[in-house]
């Protein structure tokens, strides 16, 4: 693995701050206010909170995440905290209530620092279709952090904040940790309660956790999942029964048939990843999935189905941004909706009405629902002969943000490789492992249903030998 | 999709479009369906169902009330009130 | 012809504590916008959760309906914009309901129809939205309450059974307890699609109609829109395919705003919510638990207990009364004697308290001593209502109230044996007059002896002690007219005018007891054509008062014109008399010895009902007519023999009034109510012209089997009741074919409801018309009158 050429900006931060364990950032207020600094000056060049608060200094208590800093995407609700979604029509929003996930952390005795940047409800690769803000990448200003949950991954990513929940509904945790270099969960479906989380595409949602390390990973990720009440969808993978992942040496990896049309980093990462685990006795076998051929198509048809309905909500009728005279019911919500509302939403909303429409929805939604059916049993089989899949996260590296980038179309063919996960309701998660021509890659293990904690296991395994890298002037105190 | 029908879809949404966002959207929306029409070549087997989670009746929510603490925080959050009523232009 | 189909989709809330899919109260009535939070409010992040119970319920209704639960059930999005609806979705079922492939039996005028159910899916209520001027003002409080929807299939043809389905279903889930059917507050909602076709041509264009918020509101509406497409249809027209809105201020339906865009819901399945499982387990505990159902249940007490059908129906209306009276008879109470006191007494009790009968202070055990204390004749029938009265004043036993008032009566015989014997030894007059044949001096003695007992003696058995101490049995006579107490002048023209001596007449009967006085009571001397509603008010009241008296029995003399008239009157007004009424007459003085006779036997031997005795034999009092065969005799027959059905054509109860105000009531009801006969050549326009004078009710003799020219002509009764229909004014037919003609039979007895006239079975016109002035003057008012004209029977159409 070669030494990162760096060619971002490194950033100061304050000795003291950086020395201090996590837990003890938030116990007085000089800590409190040196970190308060330090973050608003490092948020000034990435942007990956929308808000942040500093919040009053506190003895961290007992609970396993006693004092540490949380940052949580901005879709996702915390009580008393804007609500934004990274969309002007809720601009002024701010949730009444926690999310389940949020609370749960907040039980086991973690702080929520701050709300992070996201492209509008989650609807983009690159946190850049938010009209709020645009989140840059640590590694290079001039490149995406990747999206939907940039902010997220771009906070942890420059120490910010250890950890951070995202939402990932067809790759939005998986790829921006990718892109920054960090570790990205996207569990297994209704592993963590969806209650909170603002909802893009309803069966392929979930909250996933973005963090420096895969033991931090599972630390947040057990304290998270579970099944709720409030979410009727929600199961408790503790209690599922899936198989044991084995150790190295008796397990079977399925590694994805490389596409040569990907960047080739892309490619060394997994075979890297594969050459390890050979060197280790793991069982490797070459694995096609024809579904990937089609997948992005299916996931777009599914996802921006359920969008159209899930963002009708928001007419400025209840909540949110209105105009300031209509003249009837009517026009208020088509002025609300057409004002704050950014295009790439609306694209969506209005792919998603279109493959509902009677005279449409079976060419559409309806050939979508059974191509997904197929999808979910392919993978099932898949993992009768596999215990994980190694697979790339993304067909490039964190590509750079404006014009230079991928057009919107292209970003979406892009999400071939995370898609599947979400269609069939499987956990994947993207670690790093190392860094290529100055921006870190790595690869996506995706497991069976309930194997959350096996992926988890496994990444432990290989940050021994794939170490996260971290952007220059990374603070190395916790690690 | 012609104009005519991102019309209908744009109304059915409560989206309105300027010409230019229609121009834009027409032609985006084209791409993407031209896309989906992977689709078509794909191969379905009619029998296999969308995998989702299935609970039995008795293990629903419990039928008790758990108010929420704060309705007045709902009501502030409205953009017109009067009498704790969320105010609109009339419909008529 | 044309044939109309309906179809109906109905709207029940669930009486759920907490909403459908959040733990806020689904309640009516509270103060806008609290009853809310972000779940029912539409919030950004929030999912629902669905709640148990409401699909308990809804599986609950759907087994009730007869239909197939499904096993797997899902939730599906129906997407439409509109401001009270927080997600601008609507959670629904689509695809895969609670159950489908139903069926209700609706009972409608003596038949059974089943109304298929097509399905039964739940979904989430929509908020509430005030229209206030220039602004519209939004309540959730709504939102969120959990809904079943059931769909009929259009297997109803006329508004009045649409009105009967709603009413059965509304009955039906507040006996499963999971709704309470208030119409007017929105807990039970409906609309409809009509279409009009030719007979026996395929389903016509269907209109949906929107907004009927009451029962009654269905019936018009429903009756306006299949009159509307008629119209259109008999004058070459196409019915539009439309949603119309009920206009309740107008009376009529409106087109609903045309929007540019039709709907297009673009359902989904609900991805917020998982399938549903409803096991083998889980649905057999829920049959294993269901009530037994109100029609089950009213087959059972009519079987039972021997009751007729109305009384069953009012019994069995709310779950609360007929539990009620079952643990009444429980505690032993005889049935009929609880079932008529429910249904009147206790239930005029309940509403003038309002309140009800869980709520009231009487209990079953309270009612079942109340009615021993009766039966036992501790206390007589006007004490007995004066203690349920004391019981809802009070709140006290009837025992308790009846000692503590001092109102327990005198029952036992050796008292009242001596009470007699000191009355009669101290009124030798009196009591010499009675044993020479006189009955009159018997009511003197009776008062007397009421008197010593200061009013405690109970009566019946007092009069029963004078008998026993005189040996002698009354028999009132009651003169009403006629040629039977007339005179014969010597022109030949018979002359209104005393009955004579009755014993005279009477001496010479040897088949007579020898016990036996007669009193006879003049009521008027007059012609039986000259009957004014003075006359039958005072009738009524005479017979109300003598029959409690009489140990044999009450005669009553009549002239043979309207005789036909008064004995049905009298056997509507008198369905269960304690004593044989006996009404005759005589065609010529001469015969008055003989009928007389006849009917003093009859009032002696037959059981107590209201009867008609003549020379040739004895009838029964409902469907006599009046036939002269021939210039010197005249006879009467019934009219058909099946008629006499007590269930299906049961009589009223006599209201506890003073004898003016019955007078009152007879005039009244006499002033509102019009016979006409349809004939080649009548006009619509005269039965207008009748109702424009206040006449709120007619019969109708129509020809045969209820065929009459129906169409739109100036000849055609269309418009006569299309007019009647919008007045409210009612128009019950009989048929002018004599005999063998019974409308339940026929076709155009259906057809005649769906023009909104009511057939009335096999009655003769006459029994008709005075079935209707009985039912005036007995109902506490119009609704209750007419709903006294509904024929009650159990036949089936399948």
């Amino acid at each position: 693995m070669a030494e990162p050429g760096i060619r971002a900006s490194g950033y100061e931060i304050k000795e003291h701050v950086v020395q201090a364990d996590w837990k003890t950032v938030l116990n007085t207020a000089d800590t409190v206010s040196e970190y308060g600094a330090t973050v608003d000056a490092r948020n000034g060049e990435l942007e990956a909170f929308l808000e942040f608060r500093s919040p009053a200094p506190e003895d961290p208590g007992e609970g396993p995440l006693a004092g540490l800093p949380v940052a949580v995407k901005d879709n996702i609700a915390v009580r008393d905290f804007r609500l934004t979604c990274g969309s002007k029509l809720l601009e002024q929003f701010e949730s009444p209530y926690d999310a389940t996930a949020v609370a749960q952390l907040k039980e086991a005795g973690a702080r929520i620092v701050g709300k992070t940047s996201l492209d509008e409800f989650g609807m983009g690769s690159a946190t850049d279709t938010s009209t709020l803000s645009a989140t840059r990448n640590p590694w290079d200003l001039s490149r995406t952090a990747g999206g939907s949950s940039g902010g997220s991954a771009a906070a942890v990513a420059s120490g910010m904040v250890p950890v951070a929940l995202g939402s990932d509904t067809g790759g939005s945790v998986r790829q921006p940790a990718s892109f920054c270099g960090v570790y990205g969960l996207k569990p297994t479906y209704g592993a963590v309660s969806r209650f909170g989380l603002v909802a893009y595409a309803s069966s392929l949602d979930t909250i996933g956790v973005v963090a420096d390390t895969p033991q931090r990973l599972e630390s947040v990720f057990s304290v998270i999942a579970g099944s709720d009440e409030k979410d009727q969808t929600s199961v408790d993978i503790r209690s599922m029964q899936v198989r044991e992942t084995p150790g190295l040496k008796a397990l079977t990896v399925g590694v994805l048939a490389p596409d040569t049309a990907d960047d080739p980093a892309v490619q060394q990462a997994v075979r890297d990843v594969e050459t390890y685990l050979q060197s280790q006795g793991a069982n490797t076998e070459r694995v096609n999935l024809p579904v990937l051929e089609y997948a992005a198509a299916v996931y777009y048809t599914i996802a921006t189905a359920e969008a159209g309905a899930n963002l009708a909500r928001f007419d400025g009728v209840r909540y949110g941004e209105r105009p300031l005279y209509a003249e009837n019911p009517d026009e208020l919500v088509r002025l609300s909706r057409s004002t704050g509302l950014g295009d790439e939403v609306k694209l969506r909303i209005l792919l998603g009405t279109y493959v509902l429409r009677s005279g449409f929805h079976d060419q559409y939604y309806g050939r979508a629902q059974r191509l997904r059916a197929r999808i979910s049993r392919d993978m099932q089989d898949l993992f009768t002969r596999v215990d994980v899949l190694v697979s790339p996260v993304f067909p490039t590296l964190a590509f750079p943000l404006g014009s230079d980038g991928l057009t919107p179309y292209q970003r979406k063919q892009a999400d071939r490789y995370t898609t599947v996960a979400n269609l069939a309701g499987v956990p994947a998660l993207a670690l790093p492992t190392g860094v290529y021509d100055g921006l870190p890659g790595g690869v996506q293990l995706t497991g069976p249903k309930g194997g959350d904690f096996g992926l988890i296991r496994l990444a432990k395994v290989l940050a021994g030998v794939f170490p996260p890298p971290t952007p220059p002037n990374y603070p190395r105190v916790w690690s | 999709m012609g104009d005519t029908e991102l019309s209908i879809t744009a109304a059915l949404a409560k989206l309105d479009l300027s010409d230019e966002e229609q121009t834009r959207f027409a032609d985006e929306v084209k791409r993407m369906l031209q896309y989906f029409d992977l689709m078509a070549d794909a191969d379905i087997d009619s029998g296999a169902e969308a995998d989702v989670p299935v609970r039995p009746v008795t293990a629903l929510r419990d039928d008790v009330l758990s108010r929420f603490c704060d309705a007045d925080a709902l009501i502030d959050r409205g953009p017109e009130i009067e009498d704790r009523y969320i105010v609109i232009p009339n419909v008529l | 012809m044309y044939a109309s189909r309906i179809g109906l989709e109905i709207h029940i809330q669930l009486l759920t504590e907490s909403k459908i899919f959040c733990g806020c109260r689904a309640a009516f009535g509270d103060e806008p916008n609290t009853n809310v939070c972000p779940v029912c409010m539409g919030y950004p992040g929030v999912l629902p959760s669905l709640n148990g119970e409401a699909m308990r319920m809804a599986y609950q209704v759907a087994l009730a309906l007869n239909c197939t639960p499904t096993p797997h059930t899902r939730f599906a999005r129906k997407n439409y914009f509109y401001p009270d609806l927080p997600k601008n979705y609507q959670i629904s079922q689509f695809g895969a309901p609670i159950g489908t492939d139903g069926y209700l039996d609706i009972e409608f005028h003596g038949k059974t129809r089943r109304v298929r159910i097509s399905e039964c899916h739940l979904e989430e209520d929509a908020g509430k939205m005030v229209h206030a001027g220039d602004m519209s003002l939004l309540d959730y409080n709504r939102a969120g309450t959990p809904l079943l929807e059931i769909v009929t299939e259009p297997d109803l043809e006329i508004a009045e059974e649409a009105e009967v389905l709603l009413m059965q279903l509304r009955r039906m889930v507040r006996y499963l307890g999971v709704c309470d059917g208030n119409m007017e507050e929105g807990s039970m909602r409906c609309d409809a699609n009509v279409s009009v076709a030719p007979e026996g041509a395929p389903l016509g264009n269907k209109v949906e109609i929107k907004n009927l918020n009451s029962s009654r509101f269905v019936r018009k509406a429903l009756a306006y829109e299949t009159d509307r497409q008629t119209d259109i249809l008999e004058r070459g027209g196409t019915v539009t395919v439309e949603t119309r809105l009920w206009n309740e201020n107008r009376d009529q339906s409106e087109p609903m705003r045309t929007k540019e865009l039709a709907h297009d819901y673009r359902y989904f399945p609900e991805p917020d919510l998982p399938v549903v499982e409803a096991d083998e387990a889980f649905l057999a505990t829920l049959k294993a638990s269901q009530v037994e159902l109100p029609q089950a249940r009213m087959a059972r007490l009519r079987q039972a207990y021997d009751l007729g059908d109305r009384v069953v129906e009012l019994l069995c209306d709310e779950k609360e009364t007929a539990d009620f009276f079952e643990a009444v008879i429980q505690e032993g109470a005889d049935a009929s004697t609880v079932a008529t006191w429910l249904t009147s007494d206790v239930r005029k009790l309940l509403n003038r308290h309002s309140v009800s009968l869980a709520d009231s202070p009487l209990s079953p055990a309270r009612l079942a001593r109340l009615l021993s204390l009766l039966q036992a004749s501790r206390i007589h029938g006007k004490i007995a209502k004066q203690t349920l009265e004391a019981v809802f004043e009070l709140d006290r036993d009837p025992e308790e109230i009846i000692q503590e008032k001092g109102w327990e009566q005198i029952v036992d015989p050796a008292a009242l044996a001596d009470l007699a014997a000191a009355v009669v030894a101290d009124n030798p007059d009196a009591v010499s007059a009675v044993r020479a044949g006189n009955a009159r001096p018997l009511g003197f003695l009776v008062g007397e002896a009421m008197k010593r007992s200061a009013g405690r003696a109970e009566p019946r058995a007092l009069q029963q002690a004078l008998k026993t101490a005189l040996s002698v049995e009354p028999l009132y006579v009651l003169d009403f007219g006629g040629a039977i107490g007339g005179e014969r002048r010597p022109d030949g023209m018979v002359q209104a005018g005393a009955l004579r001596d009755l014993t005279d007449m009477l001496a010479s009967e040897p088949d007579l007891p020898d016990s036996i006085r007669f009193e006879a009571i003049p009521l008027g001397g007059f012609l039986s054509e000259e009957i004014t509603p003075g006359d039958w008010a005072q009738l009524v009241a005479a017979i109300r008062e003598r029959m409690e008296e009489s140990s044999s029995g009450v005669v009553v003399s009549h002239g043979t014109d309207t005789l036909a008239y008064t004995a049905a009157l009298l056997g509507w007004c008198f369905p269960n008399p304690p004593v044989p009424v006996v009404l005759t007459a005589a065609v010529q003085p001469e015969q008055a010895p003989a009928v007389m006779r006849s009917a003093v036997q009859a009032a002696i031997e037959l059981p107590p009902a209201v009867h008609v005795a003549l020379t040739d034999g004895v009838y029964p009092a409902v469907n006599l007519r009046f036939e002269r065969v021939d210039t010197a005799s005249a006879r009467f027959r019934t009219w058909n023999e099946e008629y006499h059905r007590p269930d299906q054509w049961p009589g009223f109860s006599l209201p506890d009034v003073p004898a003016e105000e019955l007078a009152e009531r007879f005039d009244a009801a006499m002033q509102q109510v019009h016979i006409a006969r349809i004939y080649p050549g009548m006009r619509s326009e005269s039965l207008v012209r009748l109702m424009d004078a206040g006449f709120t009710a007619f019969v109708l003799e129509l020809y045969d089997t209820g065929t009459a020219n129906l169409g739109h002509s100036p000849f055609g009764l269309r418009a006569a009741f299309e007019e009647a229909r919008r007045r409210g004014v009612r128009i019950y037919c009989t048929s002018q074919q004599e005999g063998v003609v019974d409308f339940q039979s026929y076709v155009t007895g259906h057809a005649l409801w769906r023009e909104g006239a009511v057939p009335m079975g096999s009655l003769t016109t006459e029994s008709a018309y005075t079935r209707l002035i009985a039912a005036m003057v007995c109902g506490d008012d119009i609704d209750e009158a007419f709903a006294g004209m509904e024929h009650r029977g159990s036949t089936t159409d399948g």
